[in-house]
């Protein structure tokens, strides 16, 4: 099986690396989907459904086919639009300004339908349906009766109701597109997603045209988080309109459309009763949840989340619930956060109420070793000892503090089809070219940093390039395996690379290939060191003919599954009911762990996004109107500079096991960690995000700290 | 929590100036559509007429100083400062992103003031001298924020990056030896989805020279 570079030859792999398109992006010339201006160029725009629900009767596009700079239209010849934000009609102008007007002009007739904006109103006898096969689709496990019972004959059972919010992915780069047709047949696409390949074939078959004859371009983009896959209604309306008006059309989407129509990770409302035996051992669990992904499906969790709940005594029912709001897609570990926070917050109540530190009552009944040794590194760091509130919310004065934890796993793994060419061109220079795409995780310079290592060089030799679908196919960006696709392929390739440069090497110093190793720059025969070329003066070997090797993904280079945990320091509020994150400490492993910084950034990011969820953000729907009432980046909250607290990340490395995933584990274990530290503090319990001071308060009012 | 910030912008008189006068390119003047917002979604499934026809539209000729060089360009008086450099001059370093003045992507040094370039009109940046981030430096003749940025790796997809460094940059001119909790409120007006604030703050720390003031 491959193997990576012994130690020794790691000048770049596992250490602190800045970016290689750092400078490009840090002085504006780092080139986005948005950024792309042609000659020409028109500017499309979505009409969308300003109601949840409705027939529509007729759409009118005559006023606004007149109107002066309006150069192609598309009706999408809906019929009926199931939320708001539905996308009924497009336009492309000669400026935005005038699309926008252009929009204004359209004529829709609607025909309102009773509609559903909550779980409650959709699950109830006879309500609106969103589509005719009915709101609810249930997911049964386990027997209720013999749960129950397990429960009812254990030394500890709790109880409660925990509620996670919907939350938008808010990318900062809208979705969308600059679509160029260059002849009938070929479609050239500047697009900000997380499928350069994938891109491809969506364009190629909905044209019925060659795949050869898609070219995707995504050199830099602006974040996706899971919400850019497809190349949506937004990328197939701009390539039509780009078609029938003859001329180049860039179409991104606006901040309301992004709120409103291109994914959110669903709710979970988690009903949950725990029970555990004298030593802390849970004895049964047992579940009725539901969640909602708008129109979309996918609101499940996986339930029990990481802790060891045994055979037979674990009852779920669980209803994916479909509203009239927009549909959900995948968002940073599906369903995890969810499962998580209420498993987290259960586990936690039955620890004390067991009279057991939750910390030793999770190394109790978590059977992940890996975890196991973390909780320990974890307590440590954060201070657990001496920061832990035996009587929760016992502090004096009103701002008392208290720490919690959670806990998070993921998947990972790498794509066995990724395809990597490496050449080296007789002037020593060296490229590396695959077509994945880096959505800021710092994939370009993962490749970047293995090039050189394998080959024994110099960075400053090697050019890592990505983004286009011209180059070998890579997988798309989901589900944490962009790395362990990418970087097991990329080095495997530079070694068959490697190999043909060394046989005239070789010959030209007499000895055999294997005996060769490279280093430094140097290539020298490891039987009499004596006998060395420089890189540079091998490449002029080649005489002119460079190598050009293109290989795969080999086995032995990654694995998959990971294991972390984060604890949290607040600062509650008692009488404000204002949360302070003020300490964050994660302990996360990730097998091996290529470049130290852009690692750091990764896991920073993700924390900031859980805690983002858990105390401020919230898709909020008016169940009377089914409309959003905060599609705005101001009444959205997203946490910012001021809600930061400090950071202490501990890179739990175990090298041995190669490449795994780092996007998605970390964003997993940030709000029940708050939440729980939340309850230390001040002894009340809140289950529902996001955990603003009016919720936080509620709790204090139903039982928690006396002032 | 994007509209805390932004202290050293003049106080935000942009927003109805510019809904108003979008209003009258589109015939819709009135409380509803002030009250309402602008965005085509917001379009009421109603027929508004177009009073004033794009093309009747006079256009204004703009001086724009932009990173030390003159730009004189033709606009529609609707036309939105940050529109005109991304589109008509491609200074695409400022980004568009909530094209609200929430979120500080766009932010650009006017006369030496930040300011939200999707908040303004570009006739009323007429003589000005701009600075965007494609003056602070090159790749190859980086300025010290932009090293320090990829120093430690103060971003991850860079969408939001060139606003904070031209916060920063405002942020140093004014107050050079400000400490973390002056820099967090300066920099409140801008929002990093990518979560990047933890080596942002470093940056902006070892600028001021108050490096161990995490
Ligand atoms: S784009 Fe101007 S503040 Fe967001
Ligand atoms: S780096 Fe992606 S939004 Fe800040």
């Amino acid at each position: 099986m491959a193997q990576w570079m012994p130690l020794e030859k790691r000048k770049y792999v596992g250490k602190k690396i800045p970016r290689t398109d750092g400078p490009a992006k840090v002085c504006g010339t780092a080139k986005y989907a948005y950024d792309i201006v042609l000659p020409g160029m028109l500017y499309g725009r979505i009409l969308r459904s300003p109601h949840p629900h409705a027939y529509i009767k007729n759409v009118d596009l005559s006023a606004a086919r007149k109107h002066p700079g309006v150069k192609a239209m598309i009706d999408l010849n809906k019929y009926t639009v199931r939320y708001q934000g539905d996308e009924i009609a497009a336009v492309a102008a000669t400026s935005m300004d005038i699309a926008e007007e252009a929009l204004r002009l359209i004529r829709v007739e609607y025909q309102r339908l009773p509609h559903v904006a909550t779980e409650q109103d959709a699950m109830a006898e006879n309500a609106p349906r969103v589509f005719e096969r009915g709101n609810v689709a249930w997911d049964n496990a386990g027997d209720k009766e013999t749960v129950e019972k397990i429960l009812a004959a254990s030394a500890h059972v709790v109880e409660d109701e925990m509620y996670t919010q919907v939350q938008v992915h808010n990318c900062l780069e809208p979705h969308g597109c600059v679509a160029l047709w260059e002849g009938d047949d070929k479609l050239k696409v500047w697009i900000s997603t997380q499928a350069v390949h994938g891109n491809r074939g969506d364009f190629a078959s909905l044209f019925d045209i060659p795949e050869e004859n898609v070219e995707i371009i995504c050199e830099y983009m602006g974040g996706g988080f899971g919400s850019k896959f497809p190349i949506g209604v937004e990328g197939k309306v701009c390539a039509r309109l780009a078609r029938q008006a003859g001329r180049p059309v860039k179409l991104m989407l606006t901040r309301k459309g992004e709120y409103l129509a291109v994914g959110n990770r669903p709710s979970a409302l988690m009903h949950l009763k725990l029970g555990c035996d004298s030593a802390g051992k849970i004895t049964g669990m047992w579940q009725e949840s539901h969640g909602t992904g708008g129109i979309g499906s996918g609101a499940g969790m996986p339930l029990p989340y990481v802790y060891h709940v045994p055979k037979g005594a674990y009852y779920k029912k669980h209803g994916s619930v479909r509203i009239n709001a927009g549909s959900a897609r995948p968002q940073r570990a599906p369903g995890h956060p969810q499962a998580e926070f209420g498993m987290d917050i259960i586990v936690d109540q039955l620890a004390y109420k067991a009279g057991i530190d939750p910390v030793e009552f999770r190394i109790i009944n978590d059977p992940n070793e890996t975890r196991k040794r973390q909780y320990k590194i974890g307590a440590e760091r954060i201070g657990w000892e001496q920061k832990f509130n035996k009587v929760p919310g016992s502090a004096a004065g009103h701002k008392k503090r208290g720490v919690g934890l959670g806990v998070g796993r993921w998947g990972g793994g790498g794509a066995r089809s990724t395809k990597v060419t490496v050449e080296i061109f007789p002037d020593g220079r060296v490229t590396a070219t695959t077509g994945t795409q880096d959505l800021g995780s710092g994939v370009r310079t993962l490749i970047h940093q293995i090039t050189a290592d394998a080959l024994g060089i110099s960075m400053d030799w090697v050019t890592p390039r990505i983004g286009r679908s011209s180059y070998p196919p890579s997988t798309a960006s989901s589900g944490s395996i962009t790395t362990g696709s990418v970087t097991p392929a990329v080095k495997n390739t530079c070694d068959s690379a490697k190999k043909q440069l060394y046989e005239k090497v070789a010959a030209a110093l007499g000895v055999s290939p294997d005996d060769l190793e490279g280093a430094n720059g140097v290539i020298r025969a490891r039987s009499d060191s004596g006998k060395s070329v420089k890189w540079k003066e091998a490449c002029a070997l080649l005489q002119g003919q460079q190598i050009s090797v293109t290989d795969g993904w080999v086995e032995g280079l990654s694995s998959s599954g990971v294991a972390g945990v984060q604890f949290a320091e607040v600062e509650v509020d008692v009488e404000t009911g204002r949360i302070k994150p003020v300490k964050v400490v994660a302990v996360q492993d990730f097998g091996l762990c290529i470049n130290r910084i852009t690692s750091l950034s990764q896991i920073n990011g993700a924390i900031i996004m859980g805690l983002s969820w858990a105390l401020s953000e919230d898709r909020t729907l008016d169940p009377n109107t089914g409309t959003m009432v905060n599609p705005n980046m101001e009444n959205y909250k997203l946490a910012g500079t001021m809600e930061m607290p400090e950071f202490d990340i501990v890179i739990d490395e175990q090298p041995e096991r190669g490449v795994i995933g780092l996007g998605e584990p970390p964003r997993v274990p940030t709000a029940g960690a708050l939440a729980n530290a939340v309850y230390n503090a001040c002894g009340a319990r809140v289950t529902r995000m996001p955990m603003t001071p009016d919720v936080v308060l509620a709790a204090l009012k139903k039982g928690g700290a006396a002032r | 929590m994007s509209n805390r910030g932004k202290q050293d912008s003049p106080p935000g008189s942009g927003i109805n100036r510019r809904k108003f006068l979008k209003g009258i390119g589109t015939g819709l003047v009135g409380s509803a559509t002030l009250s309402q917002g602008i965005l085509p979604e917001d379009a009421l499934g109603q027929t508004p007429k177009a009073s004033a026809r794009s093309s009747d539209i006079e256009l204004a000729v703009v001086r724009l100083k932009i990173n030390g060089k003159t730009h004189t360009v033709e606009v529609e008086p609707r036309a939105v400062l940050l529109d005109v450099l991304r589109e008509k001059l491609q200074f695409t370093g400022a980004k568009k992103v909530c094209d609200l003045g929430e979120c500080g992507a766009c932010t650009v040094i006017l006369n030496g003031e930040t300011v939200y370039a999707c908040m303004m009109l570009a006739i009323d940046a007429d003589g000005a001298s701009i600075e965007t981030v494609e003056g602070l430096g090159t790749p190859q003749k980086m300025h010290p924020i932009q090293q320090k940025f990829v120093e430690h790796d103060a971003y991850q997809c860079g969408f939001c990056t060139p606003g904070f460094e031209m916060s920063i940059k405002s942020l140093i001119d004014k107050h050079p030896d400000a400490d973390l909790r002056t820099i967090k409120k300066s920099l409140a007006g801008n929002t990093c989805r990518c979560g990047a604030y933890p080596h942002i703050f470093q940056v902006a720390l070892e600028l001021t020279g108050k490096k161990g003031g995490m």
